[in-house]
């Protein structure tokens, strides 16, 4: 059994490591800012608990990214709605870094930030996941296909049907 | 499909809010830290109030290390700091309000006695922060060059207010069962060595010391099988 410290500094470095991540998963499944906050701290508060019933964790963020989507579909059910952005990306939020960062172009590329948004929000679940994961947290196809139960080759196909539908969505303009 | 998956790594721009961040992860770290405490105190499992000083100390602990470096480093402090320094100043004088109703609500010497050790460490440590927290934050170079200053120097003063608060509160609970239990005491007939508690209990409480008064009141009351009606 870990002592307290042992635990809190595991978890500090879990969340850390993951918060940004869990968190962009969220809003881009929920689009809501407060919802995707309080979403977001019920996963890393889960996770604690977890650790604390002493719970078999093997991969950290496999577990973290499961409750997440537990999390979410349990939103949706509570509410009785189907998936709807209730607001847009909220410019301020965005970090941009060296000459772009002025507010014209920060409106800019808030603008495209909202688009595709839209479009990811309209694909299914599983494209989302696999979109999400391979192209903005970087996590490698084996590791993918080991959080969901597929084989690198299904991850793949998945990966390639997703880019397709997102690229049709967006140039038919159906966001 | 280049571009688009280059569109797609754009939305690497968002990203958690860092004082949000960081106040959720310090919240979940605070609970655990209070379960870890409540290990000890069985018979108050589930009861809140044990919980504040544990999570308040925890917060003091940060404070003061923090406010070392600014004697250490003898610099200003940046706007972003001294707003969050505003911000953990509130979370602390929210403890300490909470900690100050559920100070009121203790019942009976024994849980008092066994609160007042994480009480007493609790209030000195809210009374330390404030004077370390007043001398950094009234700082020529800080007042000069920070206009958030003053708001940290205003929620300081809450700060102050509810620890002030706190102390009263509890020091007269503290009293007031004391002084019930030795009355009470003091009718029973008793042994000499158990009338030797019990004037040590009384000299303790005339001359201030309610928590060795009741601890000692206490114990006399075990040995003497006394039951407590409060």
């Amino acid at each position: 059994m870990q002592g307290l410290r042992a635990k809190k500094k595991f978890f500090s470095k879990v969340y850390d490591e993951n918060i940004d991540n869990v968190y962009r998963f969220i809003f881009l499944k929920v689009g809501a800012k407060e919802i995707t906050q309080d979403l977001c701290s019920e996963v890393f508060l889960r996770f604690w608990q977890s650790m604390e019933a002493g719970t078999e964790i093997v991969n950290s963020r496999a577990f973290i990214y499961q409750i997440a989507r537990n999390l979410i579909v349990d939103h949706y059910r509570q509410k009785g709605q189907e998936k709807e952005r209730t607001s847009g990306f909220p410019v301020e939020e965005i970090e941009i870094n060296g000459p772009q960062a002025n507010p014209e172009k920060q409106a800019i590329l808030a603008s495209d930030l909202n688009e595709m948004q839209r479009a990811i929000s309209r694909i299914k679940d599983e494209y989302q996941d696999v979109i999400i994961w391979y192209y903005l947290d970087e996590i490698s196809i084996r590791e993918i296909a080991q959080m969901t139960g597929k084989t690198e080759n299904n991850i793949r196909v998945i990966v390639h049907r997703a880019l397709e539908t997102l690229r049709n969505l967006l140039s038919e303009g159906k966001m | 499909m280049e571009e688009l998956i280059f569109q797609i790594k754009e939305l690497k721009s968002i990203r958690a809010q860092r004082k949000w961040a960081r106040a959720t992860k310090r919240e979940i770290l605070s609970q655990a830290e209070n379960q870890g405490f409540s290990i000890s105190f069985d018979w108050l499992r589930g009861r809140a109030f044990l919980f504040i000083p544990s999570l308040v100390a925890l917060c003091l602990a940060g404070f003061l290390l923090y406010n070392n470096l600014i004697f250490l480093w003898d610099t200003s402090l940046d706007a972003q700091a001294l707003e969050a320094m505003a911000e953990n100043l509130k979370i602390v004088q929210a403890d300490f309000m909470k900690l100050k109703v559920n100070v009121e609500a203790v019942e009976g010497p024994e849980k008092m006695v066994t609160f007042q050790d994480s009480m007493a460490s609790a209030i000195a440590s809210g009374e330390e922060l404030v004077v370390q927290m007043k001398k950094a934050v009234e700082k020529p170079t800080i007042e000069r060059t920070s206009p958030e200053a003053p708001e940290v120097l205003a929620v300081l003063i809450e700060v102050e207010q509810a620890v002030s608060e706190t102390k009263e509160i509890y020091l007269e609970k503290q009293k007031s069962l004391a002084g019930q239990l030795i009355e009470e005491l003091a009718l029973k007939s008793l042994t000499e060595e158990q009338k030797g508690l019990l004037a040590e209990a009384q000299e303790d409480y005339a001359a201030g010391r309610f928590g060795e008064a009741l601890v000692k009141a206490l114990e006399l009351s075990q040995r003497t099988n006394h039951s407590f009606d409060y």
